[in-house]
């Protein structure tokens, strides 16, 4: 008797350490959100529960998702990328110009698109880590290149992706399940990989105090370097399915998604200044501000109406976020010392400093 | 008297000195490229065409200055732009009214910023980019999707208009104006001071009796109210407003602020170095477009200006 | 009595260590030698070097000048890992936890076992952790707990044995008992004998000479970035160690500034007041003239007065009457219009002191701009002449007047963000510790302004972590335990042990956070 007693004591504190830290991500009030809002668009339109109908919903947001998955990472170092856009929009004008009608041209283009995507990651990570440039600055002037770049490779919209290419993001899996769907279990589960490994339990500290982090021996730079080229790899991958949804090139197709990407990323839970957060959330994020606009089209609303919904939805998630577990974590960034060393410190701004 | 050696000592000044020196560089080179630049008629072209960004870029200043950001300028700018065409519909008939009523929605909005940012502690991009999605709906909702009417005709005659026959363009006369009025409020007010102190060091600044939180919500107010300012001025001189209008304003006013020599963590910079960075930019994007290199080469000089700026003012800092 | 493992030779010694931060030296030409199997304690005032010498051995930062070496081979520390490579592991004064992971997080931060894929598991770490902690006696802590949510003792004990748990042939402690009850001290000193035991070196940096005779064998004493001697533990006297930490007697210091003038009418009441939860309930009463000092242990409520009597903090409950009309503040603007002045010098003085960004003139008149405004417009001329006799009075040069104030020393940082009240009518004057971290000569000039300031008839609140300076200064003192006010002490009543016992709790059995044995400073050196 005992022993199934203090066995089920040792199951129930396991179960609610799990609990403790999956709070700790902040993802679960999303996730909520999200659930409630798709029941609503389900009870108003319940043929999205159809195969065809769900796959059309999970690609509009996929690219914002995944490319929000990449932006998170970057906020969880202490980072801020401008630069996303950019990105976006050459990935995809390299996709469309230079992939050829062959299975294997097509399949190509999904390393290069990551590799590029990482290359420009890469390329923040230094310009922040190593020449010691404001993130916000170092993103903003590499927005402003990327999307240069962008224009030299296709200056007009034009270029055109094969059916296949298309299909390979677009379509269903054996008919089961959308690709796109598949696509972001993929890369949770690799997130999900990754935050138990070191480099992944580094980034989470490097972000939420990068001093301490370099005290124990963390290779902060190197560290928020992988962060950034991570981040740089997933918009390479938001690029490609992007590029798979429109068909075509545009090198202004990346610019528009800066916004909505960021408001993903703050509706996921994940704060700027770094530490707190997870990839889920953002990808959560993208999905509930889809979500609302479907309702609202559904609804009969016009659609410009989404956008004052979507800015309300913003400050409302912030708000309630901010009431419980972000000022615990703003005040414990301050209160590292000696109580004497408390007062009532503002919160913090813009909290970027890397 | 003046202290002219302390132009060589402030690394604020010093930074200016920088900016004003490489904008002259680049005047200069732009004759390379045609026999018409580099001239004084270019660079009065130049400033003029500088004269929206460096405007907003003034709100975004102030803004930067307290370690603050935003990122609703481009939806305030249009929003300021579509109300005054579509509430006139090019007629001068309510100009009186609808001119003032515009630049205080600039400031209401600006207000709104502020207060979410002070009181609901958000961060100020939370806020200023909830604000500028909220406004993008509520352009849409008003415009019904496409803006009507065109900018009243004084307007439109102010803004495009040149005095002594031509040769000097209003809009740089309101540039100077504009300049003089910000570096006065900046420079040599309390209050231009307190919003140094309170980028500077919020803390003792806050225990020093500054009233932090007014600061802040000031900052946004001017924001707000110069990107209205810079939304009408757009509308003139294109006649009327387009949605989008104000859209590639974040990225130049943000771009502008940084060349310019400001820290963009807060505390440090001076407005005169933002106009420099203003018309750096306007300056590479004239020079560009009179060669044959695409549209492109301009966006990625722009890179490697705010890069450059950004490393040759730390090289400023000589202990 | 103390043994010392039987192996000799130095674990660690430093040659002629040099740094200088800007203007500030803050090692001069240091040199050491900490033998094998020792437990060495580095003491000294602050400003002496100490947290200095700590970020240099920690890879933290880099020497200017000086060699280091280990186990007799030089080293280069370029980096934490550099240090901990080297074998030297140190459990920092700031405690390098990041505070909203969970305990076992940050344990196993940079070296979390991985299992056979590779990966580290939360289970395995909250295992890891428990071992660790059961293995160095303070298996009470919960490894799941998230660091934010512990008490702070709890979040240093947690520091201590990540370092411990490194097993590193050298340890370094940067105050390890500053945030310990007497029993965690205990439990701290038993694992340092134990890590002795096994042939460990440990380096022990404190201020707290009852400590440091208890635990270590030998004594390194600095002073201005320089070591002035060292000696056996129990070889030299708390009087002579005193003498070597300040250069001179103490009592000197304070006064040399002359003797407390004559005291004016009550200008400030304060009745009951409270600003949960730190401050309970508060009653003193401050007059013209006065320099009333206040003396506390560590977080026990004085900060929290000081704020709430500036406004920068909400007043749960009591009043405040000022110059005979109860006043309600509401924020700090409110106390400097009423004429309140606060000088606040937190432990990292860039945070709060002074604006390090601005230039001195810019920083001193920044409370009182409207002297110089008309219309909102700054009369540029009238500030810097303000400035200036702000600057005179000060005793800082006045080539500083354009200086950004980063680049001074921290003694002139001080002296000017003392120095921003002058200027006005504020006639009282809040301190809290100004004189920490700086220099003695910049001590003496500040005493002697704090004399002048009080003789002009204004009140000093003045609190200070150095119960001598307290008695040198104060007409009254102020004593304040747990949240309240507990004893007023005149000039006839205070000796350095009533002080003391009243900061204890007097009576109290019961110690809780802070301890006796913790607290226990030696003659001025607190």
């Amino acid at each position: 008797m005992a022993a199934l007693l203090s066995a089920t004591a040792a199951t129930w504190s396991r179960a609610s350490a799990y609990r403790r830290r999956l709070a700790m991500t902040g993802v679960v009030g999303p996730a909520v959100v999200l659930v409630i809002l798709f029941f609503i668009y389900v009870g108003i339109v319940p043929s999205v529960l159809s195969l065809g109908q769900f796959n059309t919903l999970t690609n509009e947001a996929a690219a914002v998702a995944i490319a929000a998955a990449g932006e998170t990472l970057v906020v969880l170092v202490g980072g801020f990328d401008l630069s996303v856009g950019a990105v976006l929009s050459l990935v995809n004008v390299l996709i469309a110009t230079q992939v050829g009608t062959s299975i294997g041209s097509q399949a190509l283009m999904i390393p290069l698109a990551l590799a590029v995507g990482a290359g420009t990651g890469l390329v923040n990570g230094i310009l922040v880590n190593f020449m010691r440039i404001p993130s916000i600055v170092a993103t903003l002037a590499m927005s402003f290149f990327w999307g240069g770049v962008a224009l030299l490779i296709l200056a007009q919209p034009g270029g055109a992706v094969p059916l296949d290419f298309v299909n390979w993001f677009t379509a269903n899996v054996g008919n089961a399940i959308p690709a796109s769907l598949v696509l972001i279990l993929i890369v949770v589960a690799l997130w999900l990989l990754l935050k138990r490994t070191s480099l992944g339990r580094a980034i989470y500290a490097v972000g939420g105090d990068a001093s301490a982090a370099a005290a124990n021996g963390v290779r902060v730079r190197l560290v928020s370097m992988s962060a950034y080229a991570l981040g740089g790899l997933l918009y390479g991958l938001a690029g490609t399915f992007l590029t798979a949804q429109s068909a075509s090139g545009d090198p202004n197709l990346g610019g528009p998604l800066l916004l909505p990407v960021f408001a993903a990323v703050v509706l996921g839970g994940t704060l700027f200044g770094g530490g707190r957060g997870d990839l889920v959330g953002g990808i959560i994020g993208a999905y509930i501000l889809y979500v609302i606009s479907d309702v609202l089209f559904a609804l009969g609303v016009s659609s410009f109406y989404t956008n004052i919904l979507d800015g309300a939805v913003l400050l409302i998630a912030v708000v309630a976020g901010s009431l419980t577990g972000a000022r615990q974590w703003v005040l414990s960034r301050v209160s590292r010392r000696a109580p004497a060393a408390e007062n009532e410190a503002e919160s913090e701004l813009t909290g970027m400093t890397r | 008297m003046f202290g002219l050696s302390r132009i060589w000592t402030n690394r604020s000044y010093r930074t200016v000195l920088g900016v004003y020196v490489f904008l002259a560089i680049l005047i200069i080179a732009s004759k390379g490229v045609s026999s018409s630049f580099g001239s004084l008629n270019f660079t009065s072209t130049v400033v003029a065409l500088s004269a929206f960004a460096a405007v907003a870029a003034f709100g975004q200043f102030v803004v930067v200055l307290t370690g603050g950001l935003d990122l609703s300028i481009p939806n305030v700018m249009t929003m300021a732009a579509v109300v005054m065409t579509g509430v006139s519909l090019g007629q001068d008939a309510r100009i009186w009214w609808v001119l003032p009523f515009v630049l205080v929605m600039g400031v209401v909005f600006g207000i709104v910023n502020g207060l979410g940012i002070v009181y609901l502690r958000l961060s100020p991009v939370v806020m200023t980019l909830a604000v500028n999605v909220i406004l993008s709906g509520a352009i849409l909702v008003y415009t019904n999707g496409t803006p009507k009417g065109r900018t009243p005709p004084s307007i439109v005659k102010v803004i495009q208009g040149h005095v002594f026959d031509g040769a000097l363009p209003n809009i740089i006369i309101m540039l100077v104006v504009f300049t003089i009025i910000g570096m006065l409020v900046v420079n040599r007010t309390v209050f231009g001071r307190y919003v140094y102190a309170v980028g500077s060091n919020r803390q003792v600044a806050f225990l020093s009796g500054v009233r932090v939180n007014l600061i802040i919500i000031a900052v946004y107010a001017i924001s707000g109210l110069c990107a209205a300012i810079a939304g009408v001025m757009l509308a003139g001189y294109g006649n009327q407003s387009f949605l989008g209008l104000g859209d590639p304003y974040l990225l130049l006013s943000l771009a502008a602020v940084v060349v310019g020599g400001t820290n963009i963590l807060g505390g440090r910079g001076l407005y005169i170095g933002v106009l420099g960075g203003a018309i750096i930019l306007t300056t590479i994007s004239t020079t560009l477009s009179g060669t044959s290199l695409p549209e492109a080469v301009k966006q990625i000089v722009y890179a490697v200006a705010i890069i450059a700026a950004v490393l040759a003012a730390r090289q400023q800092r000589t202990g | 009595m103390r043994g010392r493992s039987l192996s000799t030779g130095s674990a660690l010694e430093a040659s002629k260590v040099s740094k200088r931060y800007g203007a500030t030296v803050a090692l001069r030409e240091a040199s050491f030698t900490v033998e094998k199997g020792e437990v060495h304690a580095f003491i000294g005032e602050n400003g002496a070097g100490k947290s200095t010498l700590v970020k240099i051995l920690s890879g933290i930062e880099q020497r200017d000048a000086g060699g280091i070496s280990v186990a007799g081979r030089p080293i280069r520390l370029r980096s934490a890992r550099d240090a901990l490579s080297a074998g030297i592991a140190t459990a920092f004064q700031e405690l390098t936890l990041v505070p909203h992971l969970t305990v076992a997080q940050n344990m196993m931060l940079g070296r979390a076992k991985r299992n056979r894929f590779g990966l580290v598991t939360n289970n395995d770490m909250v295992a890891a952790t428990r071992r660790l902690l059961e293995e160095w006696e303070v298996g009470e802590i919960d490894p799941d707990a998230t660091v934010a949510g512990l008490s702070l003792g709890a979040r240093q004990q947690i520091e201590l044995v990540r370092v411990l748990s490194r097993q590193t042939p050298i340890l370094l402690l940067d105050e390890p008992t500053a945030a310990l009850g007497a029993v965690q001290v205990e439990w701290l000193f038993q694992q340092i004998r134990r890590v002795r035991e096994s042939g460990g070196t440990v380096v022990f940096i404190s201020h707290r000479m009852g400590e440091v005779r208890e635990i270590c064998d030998r004594v390194t004493v600095l002073r201005n970035g320089h070591e002035v001697g060292t000696f056996e533990t129990g070889a030299a006297t708390d009087d002579e160690v005193v003498e070597m930490m300040a250069g001179r007697a103490v009592e000197s210091v304070t006064a040399s500034s002359g003797p407390p003038g004559e005291v004016g009418d009550v200008v400030l009441t304060v009745k009951d007041l409270s600003s949960e939860p730190a401050l309970r309930c508060a009653n003193l009463t401050l007059h013209a003239g006065e320099v009333l000092g206040v003396a506390a242990l560590q977080g026990h409520g004085q900060f929290e007065l000081f704020m709430t009597l500036f406004g920068a903090r909400r007043a749960s409950g009591g009043s405040m009457i000022l110059d005979g009309k109860p006043v309600r503040l509401k924020s700090p603007h409110d106390a400097v219009r009423k004429g309140l002045g606060i000088n606040l010098v937190p432990e990292d003085r860039k945070a709060e002191g002074v604006m390090l960004a601005m230039s001195g003139l810019a920083n001193v008149t920044l409370p009182h701009l409207s002297k110089f405004s008309r219309f909102g417009l700054l009369n540029k001329r009238a500030e810097r002449a303000e400035a200036r006799r702000v600057f005179q009075a000060v005793n800082v040069r006045l080539s500083a007047l354009d200086l950004d104030v980063g680049s001074l020393s921290g003694g002139n940082q001080q002296k000017l963000a003392i120095g921003k009240w002058m200027l006005t009518q504020s006639h009282i004057l809040l301190m809290y510790d100004p004189t920490r971290g700086v220099d003695i000569g910049t001590k003496t000039e500040i005493f002697t302004l704090m004399r002048e300031l009080a003789g002009q008839g204004k009140a000093i609140i003045f609190y200070s972590t150095d119960i001598e300076e307290l008695l040198g200064v104060s007409h009254r003192i102020a004593v304040i335990y747990r949240g309240r006010v507990v004893a007023e002490l005149s000039a006839q009543e205070f000796t350095r042990n009533r002080v003391l016992s009243a900061m204890l709790g007097s009576s109290s059995a019961d110690d809780g956070e802070q301890g006796a044995a913790a607290q226990a400073p030696a003659n001025g050196a607190v």
